[in-house]
Parts: C-alpha cells; sequence; structure tokens
C-alpha cells in the first residue's frame, strides 16, 4: 500500500508512540528514544518541505500573484488568458501521479477525479480548452520553459527556467 | 449515412486528429471518443428486442474548438450513435456554435453561446452522449428520457452563462432559448404511429442556477424548463391539429468526497394536450420522479455504483390503476411509472481508456414505449432487466 507523504509522517507518529509506550519500563533508555524521535520529526519535516508542490509559469508571463480563485479559475479550464491577453496554456500530469494528486488536494483543494470531471464536461461539449496531460514531470518543466503563457507545477526546488509564481489566499 | 461509412470516416479523422492535436498550442483543438459496447434488455424491449444480445451500443464523437480571438471561438462536435430501440440510430450535429466570452461584465464572466448549442442546465446533459462523462451507458429515465433526447439534449438558438467566483463559492445562472428539429419517431411518441403530419417544437425555454462552494466538491441547482409543440396535420391524416406545453422543474445536487461521489436530481413536469386526437380533446397530467446515485472509488482503476431511479406518468394515478381502467385493459397499469434499482462497476484500465458494465433491475415501463404504441400491451413486462459493458476510449 502506497502512503502519501503525510499519512507515512502520521504512521511514523503513530509507531512512535507505541513504542515509548511499550518501552516505558525501560526508562534509561528514554532519553535516547526521545532523541530517535527528534531526529525523525525533523527527518519528516525536511522531506515534507522538499516535497512540496509549487506553481510555475513560463518567463513570459508578467504577473507576479496570482490568488487562489485565479488559480482555480485557470486549472479548471474557465479563465484562458492573462491579464495582458496571452493565452494561458495549462500543463498537468495524469491523474495518477503523485505530483498531480498533491497539487490537485494542497493547492487547488480539489480532487483529481473531480478535476479530470470538469475537463471532460469541457471539452465535450465546447466550452473550453482544458490542460494538455503530459507523462513525466521532466517534459511538463520542458513544455513549460517553452511555451510562452504557460502555467504548470513542480516540486520545490527543481532547477528550471520557469519562474515561480506567489499563489495567495486572498 | 450508413453505419460503415459514418465509421470510417470517423476512424479518418480520428487519425487526423491525433495528428493535429500534438500542436496543443495552435488555434485549433480537437478532441473525440470512440465506444462498443454489448447490451441486452431481458423481458422489456427498451434496448433489444427479443431478449437479443446485440453491439447495439455505439457512441463516436468528433469536436474541434477553434479560437478566432481572445474571446470569441467557434466550437463543433459530429456524433455518431447507436443505442438500439432507445433512439434513432445514425450521425447528428451534437453541437456548432459561436462562442462570445466577456471575461468581465459587472464581477460575472459572461459567456454566450449562438448557434446549435447543448442543454447545460441539468448534471448530465452536457455531455449525455459522452460515455467517459456519464455513471452509466443508460442514465436515469426519470430525467434522461430517451425517447426525447434529442429534443432535450440541445437547441438551435441562443444559451448564456454568467458566473461569479469569489474566495468561498461560485455562482453559475444559465438561460436558454432555441427550438430542435422534431423527427417522426418523436411524432409517433407523442401522437402514435397512425399520425402522418408534422409535430414542431416552437419553442423551449430553460433557465438554472447553481452554487458551489469554493472547492466544487458541492453542486447545488435548480432549473427550469417550458416547451411548446404544435402538430399540423397532413391531408389525409387520423390526427387533427393540436398542441401541447411542458413545464419542468427540477433540483440538482452533487457531491464529491476523496473517495465517493453521490448524485441527484429531483423533477416535476407537468404537460398538456389541446386538440390533436378531437376537436375539444384536453389532458393534464403531472409526472415526477428522480434519481440518487452513489459511486465509491476503491482504488485509482475501479470504483464501483448503486443508484436508485423512479418516476410515476401521472401523481393522481401512481400506480396506474386509472389507465388501465380507461383504457379497457389495453395498457396494463405498470405503464404508468417505472422504478429502477443500477449496479455498476468501472475498471480505468490505462489513461484514457475504460471498461464499464452495469445492471438494471426494472419494475414498470413508462419510459420504454409511447402509451400509443399499438405493441404496449405485449412490449414490456412488469419486471425487467437490461445490462451493458461497454469500452471506451477518448483523446
Amino acid at each position: 500500500m502506497k502512503l502519501n507523504i503525510n499519512e507515512q509522517g502520521d504512521v511514523l507518529l503513530k509507531r512512535t508512540s507505541e513504542l515509548l509506550r511499550n518501552l516505558r519500563k525501560y526508562r534509561r533508555c528514554l532519553p535516547h528514544l526521545k532523541a530517535l524521535f527528534a531526529c525523525s520529526l525533523v527527518v519528516w519535516s525536511t522531506f515534507t518541505l522538499a516535497a512540496e508542490t509549487t506553481v510555475i509559469v513560463n518567463s513570459s508571463v508578467s504577473q507576479q500573484v496570482l490568488t487562489q480563485t485565479e488559480l482555480r479559475q485557470i486549472f479548471t479550464g474557465h479563465r484562458q488568458f492573462w491579464d495582458n491577453g496571452t493565452k494561458i496554456h495549462v500543463f498537468v500530469l495524469d491523474d495518477h501521479a503523485p505530483l498531480h494528486k498533491s497539487f490537485c488536494r494542497e493547492t487547488l483543494k480539489m480532487f483529481p477525479y473531480q478535476l479530470s470531471r470538469l475537463w471532460d464536461q469541457l471539452t465535450y461539449s465546447g466550452q473550453g480548452v482544458t490542460p494538455t496531460r503530459v507523462p513525466s514531470t521532466e517534459a511538463l518543466i520542458k513544455l513549460l520553459e517553452d511555451t510562452p503563457g504557460a502555467i504548470g507545477y513542480m516540486k520545490e526546488g527543481r532547477a528550471t527556467d520557469a519562474r515561480m509564481i506567489k499563489v495567495v489566499t486572498q | 449515412m450508413n453505419r460503415l461509412s459514418t465509421l470510417a470516416i470517423m476512424a479518418m479523422l480520428t487519425l487526423a486528429a491525433g495528428h493535429v492535436n500534438a500542436q496543443d498550442t495552435s488555434r485549433l483543438n480537437w478532441h473525440g471518443y470512440i465506444s462498443q459496447g454489448l447490451t441486452q434488455s431481458i423481458d422489456g424491449d427498451f434496448i433489444t428486442s427479443d431478449n437479443q444480445i446485440t453491439g447495439e451500443l455505439t457512441e463516436i464523437g468528433l469536436n474541434g474548438l477553434y479560437q478566432i480571438s481572445s474571446n470569441v471561438s467557434v466550437a463543433g462536435q459530429v456524433v455518431y450513435l447507436d443505442g438500439g430501440n432507445r433512439f434513432k440510430q445514425g450521425s447528428r450535429l451534437d453541437y456548432l456554435f459561436i462562442d462570445w466570452t466577456i471575461p468581465d461584465l459587472a464581477g460575472w464572466q459572461a459567456q454566450i453561446h449562438l448557434g446549435r448549442f447543448k442543454n447545460r442546465h441539468w448534471l448530465y446533459s452536457v455531455t449525455r452522449d459522452v460515455p467517459q462523462t456519464r455513471d452509466t451507458a443508460v442514465l436515469p429515465q426519470s430525467v434522461y428520457f430517451d425517447s426525447f433526447r434529442d429534443v432535450a439534449l440541445g437547441s438551435n438558438g441562443v444559451q448564456t452563462s454568467f458566473t461569479k467566483y469569489t474566495d468561498s463559492s461560485i455562482w453559475q445562472v444559465n438561460w436558454g432559448y432555441g427550438r430542435s428539429e422534431l423527427g417522426d419517431d418523436q411524432r409517433d411518441f407523442f401522437l402514435g404511429s397512425d399520425a402522418k403530419g408534422e409535430i414542431e417544437q416552437d419553442f423551449v425555454h430553460q433557465f438554472s442556477v447553481y452554487w458551489q462552494p469554493s472547492s466544487m466538491n458541492w453542486k447545488l441547482g435548480v432549473s427550469l424548463l417550458e416547451s411548446d409543440f404544435s402538430y399540423t396535420p397532413s391531408e389525409e391524416d387520423v390526427r387533427i391539429a393540436g398542441e401541447s406545453n411542458i413545464r419542468r422543474f427540477m433540483l440538482s445536487m452533487q457531491y464529491f468526497s476523496e473517495n465517493w461521489e453521490f448524485s441527484s436530481e429531483l423533477l416535476r413536469e407537468i404537460q398538456d394536450i389541446r386538440g390533436a386526437f378531437a376537436p375539444n380533446y384536453y389532458d393534464k397530467r403531472i409526472g415526477e420522479g428522480g434519481f440518487v446515485q452513489f459511486r465509491y472509488l476503491f482504488s485509482n482503476e475501479f470504483s464501483g455504483l448503486v443508484g436508485y431511479d423512479t418516476y410515476v406518468n401521472d401523481v393522481d394515478d401512481r400506480n396506474g390503476k386509472g389507465l388501465e381502467a380507461q383504457t379497457f385493459g389495453q395498457i396494463p397499469a405498470y405503464f404508468a411509472y417505472m422504478d429502477t434499482t443500477t449496479v455498476g462497476l468501472r475498471w480505468d484500465i490505462a489513461p484514457r481508456w475504460r471498461l464499464q458494465a452495469e445492471h438494471h433491475w426494472v419494475e414498470g415501463a413508462n419510459r420504454v414505449v409511447s402509451l400509443l404504441d399499438p405493441s404496449i400491451g405485449t412490449n414490456t413486462d412488469k419486471h425487467w432487466r437490461m445490462w451493458s459493458v461497454q469500452l471506451m476510449y477518448w483523446f
């Protein structure tokens, strides 16, 4: 069974707590176990931070900040142009790609299948142009770097010519 | 156009579209779908006759959207459909309209469609013939009545949609006015196969309002429809001139959770008819119904569905005893209602490939055949079933 990062963290915490309870009688070990627990938390936090998704745009996009609402409009196909009139090209990974799932859940606050449903409705009723699905993160970043007006996502910390764009809730 | 030539043209267009689709940055976007299934209706002639298992479950579509400017585009789709006895087999122009988008109209985003447009007022109406967007091949018949699909699916006219995004919610207001061409099959459904004249839809007027929270995991809506029909008899006709009015009021609801989704629509429709059968003939009925559907996602690839759909033709005669008495037993009472229990399974084999199976247990036969059909007494049993297995691919 595959677990996402948060679930892995939860399992780690739970198992460590159980271990602590079971070994309580061996009090002399407690300081060492606490240190181990603290180390685990540090490792887990670092891992979580490293795995965060970030929204990226082609360097031609002049907009510096997007609101959460604007981001949803773009990724649900309801906004097709940037403020300066440039066409927006959205690139995403396949529905089951872990990065796509975490982007949908954590950034858009939607479920991947829900988004996919919306795109199909738009595509097959002539109401708009939906995102282009690409098979890998490398392909997504390459397309994003090469396509003016493009928007997509990647794991934070990757080297790219594309620019990170800030997403604010208000 | 026969089925083979249609399939050949579609296949060629599909190949061409695959080539064009690679150019995602162009102004032109092409998409399509193809699906084929096996199906059977048992003890009822709704899909297949005489309990036959057939391949009469074919849906093929190809669409294009051309962006003329930042706020004007043209969109069109052609489809080939074979649904057995449910509706007329053949190719259709599904939609072809000019889309004019106004990004900001007093804080609302406006979209205006001129031409042949799709009905976007019900949960599944806008992509009713697109297999991968539906939960089942046969949609709940209380709302998505197959015998009347060509009229309910879309219209020639104007449709507008106004959407307002706020930080907490999304409002959408839709309005449409137009009319559709009716075929002989729909005339026969309304007036019986001995009618030889011409039936026309004078207009259909539709309005709906939907609300969603910003996460879009809820969708709540209300829709209204009003339509007038008129009949002009031919020179040698057993029917006389007549007219009919239909009004439909509907509530729609959908909820998306991480591992399950729920959808439901409830309707009430009022239909009256004047003339057609006799100079002073007048009849009015109020039909009611609705469906609930629950889908559980077992994994990324597999999901299962259970659903229940119910419809009564006349709220003053829910069990059909009045209908049976009125027709001196010619029409059995169970043709006044229809209750359907559905289970379904879906397997997403690979990206853009899906296998979907479903089984329906039905009591009653109101949505199976016209009440004026001479074969009604032997057409369908009180309890009958239908099933299908459908393989689909889309791009």
